[in-house]
């Protein structure tokens, strides 16, 4: 089986090791990762801040890498999943051709732990894990795209790893893509909060399936100066290979 | 006195907001502990989704028809011996409502909870005609006495704690201090009794009103508005136009929704169905009933792509849910609807050119749209309200231009690339000049950027 | 009636803190009211229906206004088993104020008068309803100083039901 790698702009320029995990979880189960060069961003800052026809050109460039072909498109990131399967079918509806593109891109796109979990059932062989890792539900994965169960599915996996939920796991974190710079003090009062539950949970790792919510957390347990971990889902899982 | 109204910087409104120790322990308090009760109190209902796509498919039908089924209940309730009128705006509702009570000499009126009338102002614009309100729902009674707004739908004092109470009862009523919540509640109770009985006219607001038989109903739990709404001779009921329901057999699925969804009541201790003015030989009811129907922007936004705003209900849960708005409670909005539902509502009611500010106070993380009884796409409704704002030209020019770079570098991947290589190589210079508040929360930008590990 | 219906009818009643009840027969309801009320107490009693009329008898200070009165006893006209209410009406000439202003509330409900859900009940009277109909669920209450529950504000601070 074959899958068309998105990496998402924040891991290209902020944690490609994020990147690299998937790449080598995806490999370890048999998959030939494509990786379609020339890969930007998929619109989310500007479609969230309204901007539609900026956001459009974002979408028409995905399009044009990753329209060929029917394999899966898989993504380490549960936002920009749901930006593509959820936005870009309405954002692209003027023009006939691209929003039909738009419509077959969005029924192959796939969160990570949504593919690792309902296609590649990665979750039945055992990984190693170690410590006690909590786990943050990311807003868009947890209400847009519906995937809730599926990291805990993996976490269960990580064997030697004790889970310890947090409280209020599904409560934003605050990272909001444009709102952390539009609002920085509400964005720092509830990355605040969430450190806080994390702190609460027990956990030395703290771990989820959206590279924005991480880079937010980690900010808010720095400022806390907490040592806790912070790392996603598919760099655990790599690990634990 | 006036209604003090914070001006529509959000931002400076919130940061303000979050340094209050107080204010944030209330806050979460109460939205916690109305999410958790909200939680345990649907438990009981089996098929939630289906009753939500109920009520909301009842919404819509009185939203596709909503003249119909005004004239409907108008002519209900003239027979029922109520009078109705029609304002297009606040100042006309106020007008008619100063009008009246001046004709009948009216110098006190109980007040019951009625947030479209803090919309419009009506008790300031009463004041100034020289008739004394008296606010008698207990949390709009505190805040009167503070000459405050409220923070909250449907808990308006949710803000003070009750040494604050009890020092505002201390200072205006000449009692002892007290801060047990029980014991004011008693000094509140002794107070507003003897107002209800020297009250002119009762004014209150009214949950829904129902086109087949003209009623209305009120959903209350202290008392205080069954009082207002038949002991004095003269009612006064004020509601805006979209609070409509086609029948009392539509009540119940709102019986369900309402209250549990608010504050995670089975039920509210009353809910009062009235319907007309008292008849010859009853002993019940005012005598004299007037219903003022507000339109106040109503029907452009039922015009419009925003529409199913309308089919809000009140009942407080998305503000119980909403991460920004339990950071800085409902002042920080600046006007009388706050959270979710308050932001998108006050831009459409207010225009977008004061209140655009606010269509940021989201993360779009979507708790609102799951918990609202409703169905309102809330989040579907700010992301129009930003492209609006875009569109109409309410976004700064640093951001447009901003993000026109964005569409280029989105667009082509050596011009993104190039972009990061710069953030990478000037990395202390750029997150300097984005700010400690933003670019100094992001880690640096890694060596080697994934597509170049790709290659 | 259903059994099932007054049983749920007295559970959410009491849910809602209301003290719920279920005499046996009318014939017990004047013992039951010697038991209830305090001997000193001045109660109102329309004395309209054949229940309320009953309940006179075993009033010791009855008063006629309801305004000033410590209790109000009245037949209520219906009960609700899906949310343990009790409906009152305006028609027949009744004050539906009479139950709100006193301290006290004891409610007379006919068994068969329990309709099981709201939907039952709001179909019979949905195209010419009274004056005043108002559902009463428990005492009367706020919780608007810091979300602490306090019972009893503008309303009855106390409500029995007696089933019958």
């Amino acid at each position: 089986m074959r899958v068309q790698l998105f990496g998402t702009c924040l891991v290209d320029a902020f944690f490609p090791e994020v990147g690299e995990a998937t790449v080598k979880l995806l490999r370890h189960f048999g998959v030939e990762v494509a990786y379609p060069p020339g890969q930007t961003c998929c619109g989310q800052p500007a479609f969230n801040a309204g901007y539609r026809a900026e956001s459009a050109s974002a979408a028409r460039h995905f399009l044009s890498l990753f329209s060929q072909g029917d394999d899966p498109i898989v993504t380490p990131s549960g936002s920009c999943a749901a930006m593509v399967k959820h936005h870009y079918p309405e954002l692209l509806r003027d023009d006939p051709q691209l929003s039909k593109q738009a419509e077959a891109v969005a029924g192959r796109v796939y969160e990570l732990s949504q593919f690792l979990v309902g296609v590649l059932r990665a979750h039945e062989q055992d990984f190693t894990g170690r410590g006690k890792i909590t786990y943050h539900s990311s807003c868009h994965l947890t209400r847009s795209l519906g995937v809730r169960d599926e990291p805990l599915t993996l976490i269960a996996a990580l064997r030697g790893a004790e889970f310890v939920p947090m409280p209020d796991a599904t409560r934003c974190c605050g990272f909001g893509g444009m709102f952390m710079a539009k609002l920085p003090e509400i964005s720092c009062a509830l990355s605040d909060e969430k450190a806080a539950s994390i702190l609460a949970s027990g956990a030395d790792t703290v771990t989820g399936c959206d590279s924005g919510c991480l880079m937010n957390i980690a900010d808010g347990l720095k400022k806390r100066g907490s040592s806790v971990r912070v790392a996603h889902l598919a760099q655990l899982l790599a690990e634990g290979l | 006195m006036s209604d003090h109204q914070t001006s529509l910087d959000f931002r400076a409104n919130a940061a303000r907001a979050i340094k209050n120790a107080s204010l944030r322990g209330a806050l979460r308090n109460a939205t916690d502990t109305f999410g958790d009760r909200r939680g345990s109190a649907f438990e009981v209902i089996p098929d939630l989704d289906e009753l939500r796509e109920r009520a909301s498919t009842i919404r819509l039908e009185v939203l596709d028809n909503l003249p119909a089924y005004l004239d409907q209940f108008t002519a209900a309730a003239t027979r029922a011996g109520a009078k109705v009128h029609r304002a297009a705006d606040g100042a006309e509702a106020r007008g008619m409502i100063a009008a009246l009570l001046k004709e009948r000499g009216a110098k006190m009126v109980a007040k019951g909870k009625s947030m479209v009338s803090e919309e419009i102002h009506l008790n300031a614009h009463l004041e100034e005609a020289g008739i004394e309100v008296v606010e008698t729902d207990l949390g709009e009674y505190i805040i009167q006495l503070e000459h405050e707004t409220p923070s909250h739908i449907i808990v308006p004092a949710i803000h003070k704690t009750r040494q604050q109470v009890g020092r505002l009862f201390a200072d205006r009523l000449g009692v002892p201090y007290s801060e047990d919540p029980l014991e004011l509640t008693k000094i509140a109770r002794q107070v507003l009794r003897d107002k209800f009985f020297a009250a002119d006219a009762g004014i209150s607001g009214a949950n829904f009103a129902f086109a087949e038989s003209g009623s209305l109903v009120l959903f209350t739990n202290e008392g205080n508005g069954r009082m207002v709404t038949t002991i004095p001779p003269l009612h006064i009921v004020i509601l805006s136009v979209e609070k409509l329901l086609p029948s009392l057999r539509e009540l119940p699925t709102f019986i369900r929704l309402l209250p549990r969804s608010a504050t995670g009541q089975a039920i509210t201790s009353y809910v009062s169905i009235i319907t007309g003015a008292r008849k010859a030989e009853e002993l019940t009811g005012a005598k004299e009933l007037h219903i003022v129907l507000l339109d106040n922007g109503r029907s452009e936004i039922l015009a419009g792509a925003c529409r199913e705003m309308l089919k809000c209900i009140r009942c407080g849960a998305c503000m119980n849910v909403c991460p920004v708005y339990r950071t800085v409670g409902g002042h920080a909005y600046g006007w009388t609807y706050p959270g979710p539902m308050g932001l998108v509502l006050t831009n459409l009611l207010t225009g977008m050119k004061k209140s655009h500010p606010l269509v940021d106070a989201s993360t779009l993380c979507g708790a609102c749209v799951e918990v609202c009884p409703v169905k309102i796409p809330l989040v579907e409704l700010i992301l129009k309200l930003r492209q609006r704002r875009v569109e109409e030209g309410y976004s700064s020019s640093g951001t447009n231009l901003g993000m026109k770079m964005f569409a280029r570098a989105a667009t082509v991947p050596g011009l993104f690339n190039w972009g990061e290589r710069m953030a990478r190589i000037f990395w202390p210079v750029v997150s300097r000049l984005g700010g400690k508040d933003v670019a100094g929360r992001l880690p640096r930008p890694a060596d080697r950027p994934f597509h170049e590990r790709m290659k | 009636m259903s059994s099932d219906i007054i049983e749920r009818f007295l559970d959410n009643a009491g849910k809602a803190a209301a003290n719920a009840s279920r005499l046996k027969s009318a014939r017990s309801l004047g013992k039951t009211l010697t038991e209830l009320l305090p001997a000193e107490a001045s109660v109102y009693c329309p004395g309209k229906s054949k229940l309320e009329q009953s309940a006179e008898k075993a009033l010791k200070n009855p008063v006629g206004d309801y305004a000033s009165a410590e209790i109000c006893i009245e037949e209520v006209l219906a009960g609700i088993a899906e949310t343990g209410s009790l409906v009152c009406s305006s028609d027949e000439g009744r004050a539906v104020q009479a139950s709100l202003l006193p301290a006290r509330h004891v409610a007379l409900l006919p068994a068969e008068k329990i309709f099981a859900t709201l939907d039952d009940f709001f179909a019979g009277v949905a195209a010419d309803p009274p004056t005043n109909l108002t559902l009463i669920t428990g005492p009367s209450r706020t919780a608007d100083i810091e979300l602490t529950l306090a019972i009893g504000v503008h309303g009855p601070g106390q409500l029995d039901i007696l089933v019958i």
